[in-house]
Formats: structure tokens, sequence, C-alpha cells
């Protein structure tokens, strides 16, 4: 009995002790391996909305994997993002030196920066132009990515044909004049048109290559752990000196809850968030955060189902526009930090009137206009929502509050909630029978984000006139917007567009949001800018 | 997930036959704390049947200018929302969905296990396969299994229900399984086997109410699992939808302004709690009611040599 | 029988379960509404792509064939393609084990630690006041909801009284060593630890309560040892098996809360990533991390089987 109990208790200390060594060799391993040391006084932790798509630039979705990209991949011209959310932004050149047009607006001849190469030290050339082009368009190419059609229609849709005029001359030739083209190529979210190193598509092979992203920017890739962070780094040989990066690092992270965001960013583990809650702005404030803020070319945009028995009737969508109390949901739900949104245009885009209204707000006559529908008790129906990525923050809320305004004219409606990703995955597809209406943000700085939302061009299965608003007018005008001869004759032509949209009430906006930033106090040079993305080389900690 | 899952005393035999029930009814009366968990409970039950007559203001109903408000604002005793509606009103309706997806999937899981595990206990053959069914099934955490099944199925509150009774009967089968077996061995079963009683009569007329004693407890136990089972799906997104009240979801909510308005996600929380406490004070003293020695038996939810599971 | 032939036997035995398993991830792809291959591949994938998948995975063939092809790949480590990420799910699933295990270890540590302090403190003064506090205690820990829990702790020592950090596994501005892995870890395992130490405690206790009542401590207490001797001589020796029984038993509970506290504590393991899959409704990764976290699971009881056997004298 003794004996045995001696030996018993032995053992079982052995074990306690080898299992304490075991965890601490367990904890020492992954800890080591999870924690990489660097320099930390000049790396800054971004927390953006979510996490990031495919680094391949004619591959990628969303405008969070584009504030990324277009540090690390460049194209022909850039825009310069550093005045400040107020100035509108100046087209500079960057992979192209200068470029000329043809007189019938036709014809871009890039006249390329010489001594550029890309972070694998491939040289940048017309070659390598002719390479990406051949990537995004032609469906013959060895290299070329699949999906890059089906998401850049609204950079290639009038493109013509492109050559090689010499080692650094490279030209490309539209079908009809595009007033935006150079805007568009500096543009991105779905797909972006940037130059990636043609040796690296080649040795890590076209699906391979967007966990290798290398292009030319002044921001190199350096590794991504999925749904954990994005590390990029100073590029030292970029070729223009005065856009070297200040930060020596930066770290994003897609944290898509905005509770988890805020606290990461109080508690001093990330230095800068984008778009806290506006109702926790007071709060970290208090907490000696700073609160950056300026105008966004994002407004909440609504699809209606045409084909949905209850709202192919124009009566009912109109009744539905009326229903929407705007002022109330900018000034209690969003805090002031939007302003009412109607029609099309969106605010910081062509053609945009602030005066404009596609409909007033007016329970009274939405109910009468439902009666003269046939709908006198109001009807059941869904609405297909995103949580939302970049930018958007609390959309759940804001359909609650529309379900709401709804509710009180006599439109029952459900609430479907779904991630970023799968909700454009089903876009594509169309609205779903049963669902009256969804809605995510949208709007861009060019209209090249209606050429992917309203004309037929952009029906199921392309994306996204999901709505399936078939009115072959719209494509006309848009065309003749982008072949204008000038800014006056753009914007007619996309007031024109407005309103014939309005008359049929295919699709009507809610409220524009600002873009919000919450910075912590050591950080500086965070420049906002009046797009989707920013110019993130001249933000630092010294 | 919760300390009742684990410690399951199957009803043990016991000298007066057909009388467990009797023990039941006896041991929460006679157990002060059982009372009072039994009387949180009915007055929940009864906050749930009333809810419209009772609540203040309709569950969805808002005052976007009083958005995120503490408890104590004029004529709102627990505070609002994100959207400016009345906590205590949609806690109030919120009760019935909560009470409904923790009792409704114990129910229709003892529904299934019952003739389950009779049925098994009765054919040895196939007792052996439906257990190691079971067996399989226990490889999976509770939680996992029925996020898994909830996740593929698609979000909604019809299938949230169904996640969480196949998940359940694994559990529920066990006991039975193991009182049913115990049953089998009494001599009221061998007499009736001798007077040529069909199988099925012996089974469901005259073994199924002593089982059906082991299960009820059992559930008992279980039901405050479940409701933090479910209230975590909803958590999840993957039960109710917006904008019905439910606790889970409310807690889940309130999580984005807890800084701001921590009373959002504090209210129903403590609630699921009390609610919680209540089921598992309530199926503590029922389980120790069957068993007057207030041992605990340990029940291995795995497959091991020789181990049949219960006892 | 040998600590050796006990853990064959043992493995002999898991090794259905662990197939049933499998059986189990496989069907459950059957309840996904719509298309199998669209499921698989995401609604962007190109028409090549699905037909290519279509005849991988042998739609048109007899389930059972379908299992097979599927359980062969997963052999090789292949259960399909992100729907997000377009990455092969076992290399995004295979960073984030060892994190969660991580948590896990952390969580355990509590649940022993607390349940033993509490079975020894609360056992030998059965119905005495710190008794009843012990056994309320753990009624309320047991009430918890996770989720909550971890909501109330991150407010208050996270935020309120800023004693953790509150985000994340390490500090990414200023990344340190184990330190900083360990102080971030402790109001998630806290939390994660909560129902579980209620439940070790309980079930302890109550063991513990039976062995105190033998005939032998009786003996003993008659010879004049103190409490104290007896407690921790003959009690504890002889609660340990259960007690490292229900500790064992724990790791799969322990990875249903985990997957709730890693969303509230933002902790880059599978549950975070199981929570992201669902949003985004990407079934290879929702199927991988059920089968990862079964498979420990399984192999877990295992291992703690296998320990209860070693410390529990009358079974060798």
């Amino acid at each position: 009995m003794e004996m045995r109990s001696t030996a018993h208790r032995m053992t079982s200390r052995r074990r306690a002790g080898f299992a304490a060594a075991a965890a601490t060799a367990l904890a020492l391993v992954l800890g080591g391996t999870t924690a990489p040391v660097f320099a930390a006084d000049n790396t800054i932790v971004f927390a953006v909305e979510s996490d990031f798509s495919r680094l391949d630039p004619h591959a990628s979705r969303t405008w969070n994997t584009f504030k990324v990209l277009r540090h690390v991949f460049e194209t022909f011209v850039e825009e310069d993002l550093t005045k400040g959310p107020d100035v509108e932004p100046e087209l500079v050149p960057a992979l192209a030196e200068s470029w000329d047009i043809s007189e019938d607006g036709k014809s871009y001849t890039f006249h390329l920066r010489k001594d550029v190469k890309f972070h694998d030290g491939t040289p940048w050339n017309a070659e390598a132009a002719k390479f990406n082009l051949d990537r995004m368009t032609n469906k013959d190419f060895e290299f070329h990515q699949k999906l890059s059609p089906g998401l850049m229609g609204w950079m290639w849709q009038d493109l013509d044909n492109y050559e090689v005029v010499d080692e650094y001359t490279f030209r490309i030739n539209l079908k009809q004049p595009n007033a935006e083209f150079l805007r568009r190529l500096t543009s991105g979210g779905s797909g972006a048109p940037r130059m990636i190193s043609p040796t690296a598509v080649k040795t890590y092979g076209n699906d391979e290559i967007e966990q290798h992203p290398v292009g030319t920017g002044p921001f190199k890739f350096v590794e991504r752990v999925v749904g954990e962070k994005l590390v990029i780094a100073r590029n030292d040989d970029y070729w223009d000196p005065a856009r070297r990066p200040k930060a020596d690092q930066i770290v994003l992270r897609g944290i898509a809850e905005v509770a988890t965001r805020e606290l990461a960013l109080v508690g001093g583990e990330v230095d800068i968030i984008g778009t806290p809650s506006p109702d926790s702005l007071d709060f970290l404030k208090a907490q000696g955060i700073e609160i950056v803020s300026g105008n966004s070319p994002m407004f909440y945009l609504m699809w209606i189902n045409m084909k949905d028995p209850h709202f192919k009737d124009v009566r009912v969508r109109k009744a539905m526009c009326m229903a929407i109390n705007r002022d109330d949901l900018a000034k209690y739900q969003r805090k002031g930090l939007a302003t009412p949104a109607y029609g099309v245009l969106s605010p910081h885009g062509p053609g945009y009137d602030p005066a404009y209204k596609d409909c007033e707000y007016d329970p009274e006559g939405a109910k009468k206009l439902l009666a003269e529908a046939g709908y006198p008790d109001g009807f059941e129906t869904r609405m297909d929502w995103t949580f939302g990525a970049g930018a958007d923050v609390n959309t759940k809320g804001d359909a609650e509050w529309l379900q709401r305004d709804f509710e009180k004219v006599g439109i029952r409606a459900s609430i479907e909630m779904f991630d970023n990703n799968t909700f454009w995955d089903m876009m594509s597809n169309g609205m779903r029978e049963g669902t009256g209406l969804t809605s995510a943000s949208w709007g861009d700085s060019t209209f090249a984000w209606l050429d992917q939302v309203v004309p037929t061009t952009a029906l199921p299965p392309n994306c996204c006139n999901s709505g399936y608003y078939d009115n072959p007018k719209i494509d006309q005008l848009l065309a003749e917007a982008r072949g204008a001869a000038s800014k006056e004759a753009m914007d007619a032509k996309l007031h024109e567009v407005r309103d014939v949209i309005a008359d049929d009430m295919a699709f009507t906006s809610y409220y524009t949001a600002s873009a919000v930033y919450a910075v912590r106090p050591d950080v500086k040079g965070f420049v906002l800018s009046p797009r989707h993305w920013f110019d993130l080389t001249t933000i630092s900690k010294q | 997930m919760s300390a009742v899952s684990e410690t399951i005393a199957p009803a043990k035999p016991m000298p007066q036959r057909r009388t467990n029930l009797y023990f039941v009814w006896c041991g929460v009366i006679g157990d002060p704390v059982a009372r009072v968990a039994a009387g949180i409970i009915f007055l929940l039950v009864l906050m749930a049947i009333l809810a419209p007559w009772i609540a203040p203001f309709p569950p969805n109903e808002a005052d976007p200018a009083l958005r995120l408000m503490p408890p104590g604002t004029e004529g709102h005793l627990l505070g609002l929302d994100n959207q400016g509606r009345d906590i205590l009103s949609r806690l109030i309706h919120g009760s019935r969905l909560t009470l409904i997806s923790g009792i409704l999937p114990v129910v229709l899981g003892a529904a299934i296990s019952i003739p389950l595990g009779l049925i098994g206990a009765w054919y040895p053959r196939l007792g052996e396969v439906i257990m190691r069914v079971m067996d399989v099934l226990f490889a999976f955490p509770m939680a996992l299994l029925a996020i898994m099944l909830a996740a593929l199925m698609g979000p909604g509150l019809v299938n949230m229900m169904i996640a969480l009774v196949i998940t359940l009967v694994p559990y529920n089968t066990r006991v039975v399984y193991a009182a049913a077996r115990q049953e089998r061995e009494l001599a009221y079963v061998e007499a009736s086997r001798a007077m040529a009683t069909s199988d099925l009569k012996i089974l469901f007329v005259e073994m199924l109410p002593n089982v059906v004693a082991a299960s009820v407890v059992y559930s008992c136990t279980i039901v405050g699992a479940v409701v933090i089972t479910a209230a975590g799906l909803s958590f999840l997104g993957l039960g109710v939808q917006p904008p019905i009240a439910e606790w889970g979801i409310m807690t889940s909510e309130g999580r984005s302004f807890v800084f701001v308005a921590p009373h959002i996600a504090a209210i129903p929380g403590l609630a699921i709690t009390l609610l919680v406490m209540a089921f598992n004070l309530l199926g503590d003293s029922l389980r120790d009611s069957l068993d007057p020695k207030t041992r605990l038996t340990l029940v291995k939810h795995r497959p091991g040599p020789g181990g049949d599971g219960g006892s | 029988m040998s600590i050796l032939s006990f853990a064959g036997t043992r493995l002999v035995y898991a090794i259905p379960v662990l197939v049933g398993v499998t059986v189990i991830v496989f069907m459950a792809l059957q309840l996904v509404p719509g298309d199998i291959a669209l499921t698989l591949l995401g609604r962007m994938a190109t028409q090549d792509q699905l037909v290519a998948l279509r005849q991988e995975l042998g739609l048109d063939r007899p389930l059972i064939v379908q299992y097979l092809t599927w359980l062969a790949g997963l052999l090789k480590g292949d259960i399909g393609n992100s729907i997000s990420q377009q990455l092969p799910v076992t290399k995004i699933l295979i960073p984030k084990i060892g994190n969660s295990l991580i948590l896990m270890a952390g969580s355990l540590f509590f649940v022993l630690v607390f349940g033993f302090i509490l079975s020894v403190l609360s056992a030998p003064r059965f119905r005495q006041l710190t008794d009843k506090l012990v056994v309320g205690l753990t009624l309320v820990l047991a009430s918890l909801p996770v989720f909550w829990l971890g909501i109330v702790l991150l407010y208050f020592f996270g935020f309120k009284w800023k004693l953790f950090p509150i985000s994340g596994m390490y500090n990414m501005v200023n990344p340190g060593g184990l330190g900083q892995l360990l102080h971030h870890m402790v109001l998630p395992a806290i939390a994660t630890a909560a129902s579980s130490i209620a439940v070790v405690t309980r079930v302890t206790r109550s063991r513990m309560i039976d062995v105190l009542g033998q005939p032998y401590i009786l003996a003993a207490r008659a010879r004049g040892l103190s409490r104290r001797k007896i407690v921790l001589r003959h009690a504890v020796r002889n609660t340990l098996p259960t007690f490292a029984n229900i500790g064992g038993l724990q790791i799969g509970y322990l990875f249903g809360s985990v997957i709730f506290t890693e969303i509230i504590f933002n902790w880059p393991g599978i549950g975070l990533l199981l929570f992201d899959a669902i949003l985004q409704r990407d079934v290879p990764v929702i199927q991988g991390c059920v089968l990862i976290v079964a498979l420990v699971f399984v192999l877990g009881n295992l291992i703690s089987d296998v320990i209860v056997h070693a410390l529990d004298p009358k079974q060798r």
C-alpha cells in the first residue's frame, strides 16, 4: 500500500511536469511563428472593414483590396491623392511619362517611363504592357485571367485594339471616344487595370500569382496570413523618390466587426481603423483618438426587382421611394454623418446635383399609390441585404430602419443578411425570386460604376443590373455620355440617364455617408481623398 | 455546453416500481430551491404567453430620437437599443422564441430518442448499430454539430431547430437506452414475455412509462444548455433573423455598441443567464429526486472497449 | 493491461468513429440547397471550372463512390478550395489550428486548476458555507452564455480597468514573446473555461464527497489524522481518476466555447475562421473546420482515457 502510493505519486508528478513542459514548448513554438519580430517604431497597423480579396489585380474585387493593390501595382497614369478630401485629384504621370490623345479621342499613345523595374527586377516596357493587356482582355492568351472580362467591362468595353509601337511606346485604340478613359485607368475595385510582372506570372502561374503579387509600386508585398493580416513594406528602389513611403511597413488587417475594430484601436493593437460606428465617435474622441472624416463618392443605392409580381408595377416602386424618410435616417441612424441621397448620380461624381430629388417623402401619398396599384392592404416581400465591406457600418440597422418605414405604408418586408462576397455573387445571378428590394453602397468619382449597374449589358448573368432593368435607351445614353466632347455635354447626358431611370423608378438611393477614419495620435500624415481609396505613402509615426 | 449535459444519472431500479414520476413530483415540491426555479420558469412562460398585453410597446416600434438611451430613460425602464426600440418590450416579446428554441428541440429530440432507445435496448444487434451511430455523433462537440448543420442548411428559425434536434438525439437516446436495458432485465418484463405479450406491447405499454422518467429528467437538465446553444446560433447569425426579438440576437446586436451603450448587450444576456439557471436548478433537483443518494454518475460520451453507454 | 496495449485498443476503437465522422461531414454537404459544384466553387466560378469539378466529384455517380473519392482526397490533405480566398482549405486551416490549441490549452489550464481548487475547498466542508458558495458559483458559471461572459469580461477587464488586452493574440505594432501571448490569452481563456470549470468542480466534488465517506477514511479520522492530511493524502488521490476523466471530456466542450470567444476577442483561430466561413457561405472551409475539430476531439478523448487509465490504481 505504502509503496504503491509513493510510486503512484511519483508518476503523476512526472506526468504533470511533462505536460507543463510540453504546453510551454508548444506555446513557444507557435507563439514564435506567429509573432515575427520587425521594427516596430515605424510600422503602421491599419484595420479596414473586411478581409481582402485576391491580390491579383486583374481578378480582385472590393475597394478595400484596391486600397492595398494601388500601392503595389501601378498603371500608365495615377491620381494625386495627397491633397485632401476637398480637392479634385489631378491626373499625374506614372508608368507613362507622357501621353498623346488623337484628334478623334479614340487613340491613346503612352510614352513609357524608362528604368522602371518590377519588384522582381523585370524591366517595365511596352512588351510588359502588352502582356498585361493580353492577360486582361485576350481570351486566347496563354496567361489570360478568365475572371477579368467579367470584372472589368467598365474599363475595356470600348477597347478596339492595342499595339507595341517600340520598346517604350504603347498605343491603345478605342472603338469610340471615352472622356473618362484615363480616370478609369486609375480606378479599381471590380478588377484593377494595373501592371503585374510578366516574369512573376510565368513563374508562379496564373492562379498562384495572387499569392506572390509583384508590381512596380511604392510598396512591396511581404506576406499575407488569410483572415489575419497582409503586410506591405517600403520599396526602397521606387522610381519616384518624392513618393517613397514614410513608413517602413504597413500591416493591414480586415476586421469585419465594428466593435472589435474600435476595441483594437482603443487597446492600441492597431493604429488606424476605417469606419468606426457613427455612435462611437464621441467615445473615441474621449479616448484621445483623432477622427478624420471627409467627402466620399459612396452612396447607398436601392435595386428593385422588376420581375417581382408587386414591384413590376411602377406605382409600387414610386410608393416605395416615397416611403423612405431619408432626412430622419441621416439625422438619427447616421448621427448626421450622412446626407439624404436621391436618384442614381452619386455625390462627388459627374453630373451630381445636390438639389435633385427623384421623389419626396410622403407616406400618405405612398399609401394612395399602393391602393391605386391594387394593394390597399399592402403586401409582403423580402429585402436581401449585405453587411457590406469598405466603409459600410451598421447596414443591418439601416435595413431595419427602412423595414419600419416600408411597414408604415403597408410594405411588409423580411430581411435576409449576407456577407459581402456572397452578396455580390448572388447579385451577379440577379435578384432572387421573392426578393423585392436589395441595396449596397456604390457610387464613384467616374460613372464607370453606372456602366456596371444600369445598362442592359449588365443584366444577369453579368453583374450588376440585378433587378432586371431592361432599357436599351440607357445603353445608348451612357455610350453618348462617354463619348461626349465636353464635361457639360457629359453631365447633360448623365442627367438624361438619371431622369429616365427616375421615371421608371428602376433604382433609387437613400443616403450618402462621409468617409470616416479613426487614427491614434502618434500617427502622422494620414490624408483622406475624395475617392474610395487613399495614398498610404505619406503616413508614418515620425 | 454546460454542467448539466455532463452529469446524467439514468434511472436506477428502485424498490417501488412505477412510481418514478411520483418521486420526481415529490422531489420538486419538497425542494425549496426547485420551487423557486419552477416559479421563475412559470413566470417567464406566463410572460411569453401574455407578451402582447404586458409589453409597454410593440417589439419593433422605434423612437429614433432616443436611440441607445440607458435604462431609466422616461417611459423605458430598461432603456432603448440601437434602433430606438424599447428593450423591456423586446425582452418580453423575445422570451417567446427564446423559450421555444430551448424547449421545442428538447421535446422533439426526446420524441425521436425514446422509441430509438427502447427498440435499441430490446433488439441488441439493432441496438448495437444505433449506439455506434450515436457514438459517431458524439465525436462532434454539441455546439459545433449544431453550427455545422445550421450553417449548411442556411440561416433561419426552422433550420436552427432541425439542427438542434439532430444534435440532441444522441444524448437522449443514450439515456433511454441505458434505462431501458436495465428495465429489460426486471422481473415484470420477464413475466410479460413468459405470457407471450407482444414485443411492441411490452416496449410501449409496459416499459415506456418507466423509461420516460429518465428521459424527462434528462431533458430537464439539458434545456438550459440548449437555450444557450440556440441563443449562440442566433448570436452567430444562424438563427432568427432581424428584426425579430430573441435574446441571443439581441445580445449579438448589442455587441456593436458595447462601449457607448453596454446595457443593450448586458440585459438580454443577463436574462438568458437567469432562464438557464432556473432550468439547471430544476433539472438538478429532478435528477436528485430520482437518485436518493445524490450520487452523480458519470456518463462517458464516447465509445470504449465494452463501454455500453450509460453508467 | 499495459498502457500501450490499452492505448492501442482505444485507437482501434476510435477508427470506426473517425470514419463515421468523415461520413457525416461528407453527407452534410447534401443538406446545402442547390448545386453542389456551385456551392463548392462559389458563384464566380467559370463554366469550365464547374464542369471540371463535377467530373472530379463524379456527381452523377452513386453517393458511395462520391464519398470514397472525397475520402481519398481527404487522406491526401485535399478537401477543396476556399471559395472566398481561392486557396486550398488545408493551407488556410493549418495555421489556425495551432492558435486555437494554444487558447484551448490556456482554457484547460484554468479548468483544471480552478476545478481542482474548488473541489478540494468544498468537498471536505460538505453542506457548510464554503461548500454552498462553491455550489452556487458552479451553478452561475454553468448558466452563463459564453458569448455574453466574453463581452462582460472584455468590457470590465479589458476596457474599463484596462488590465488585459482585448483583441488578437499579440500586439501587431509591437509583437512580443510568450509573455505577451499569455497576457492576451487570459480573458478569452477564462471566458472559454467558465462552464467547464463548473462541470469539473461538480463532478470532482461529488466524487470526493463519496470518497470521504468511505470506511477507510473514517478509520483514518479515528486514528486522529488531521483533515488536511486526510484530504491531501487519501481523498485527492482517489478522486484523481474521476478528475482526469471529466477534465479530459472538457476538450470538446471547450472547442464549442472557443468558437464564440475567438469571435469576441478576435483570436485568429478555427472559431474565427469558421465564423467568417459561415458569413461567406464558404462550405469547404466550414467542412474543414468541423472535421479538424472532431478529429482533435476524438484524439483528445483518447489521450485523456489513456491518462485516466494510467492514474487509476484499480485498472492496473
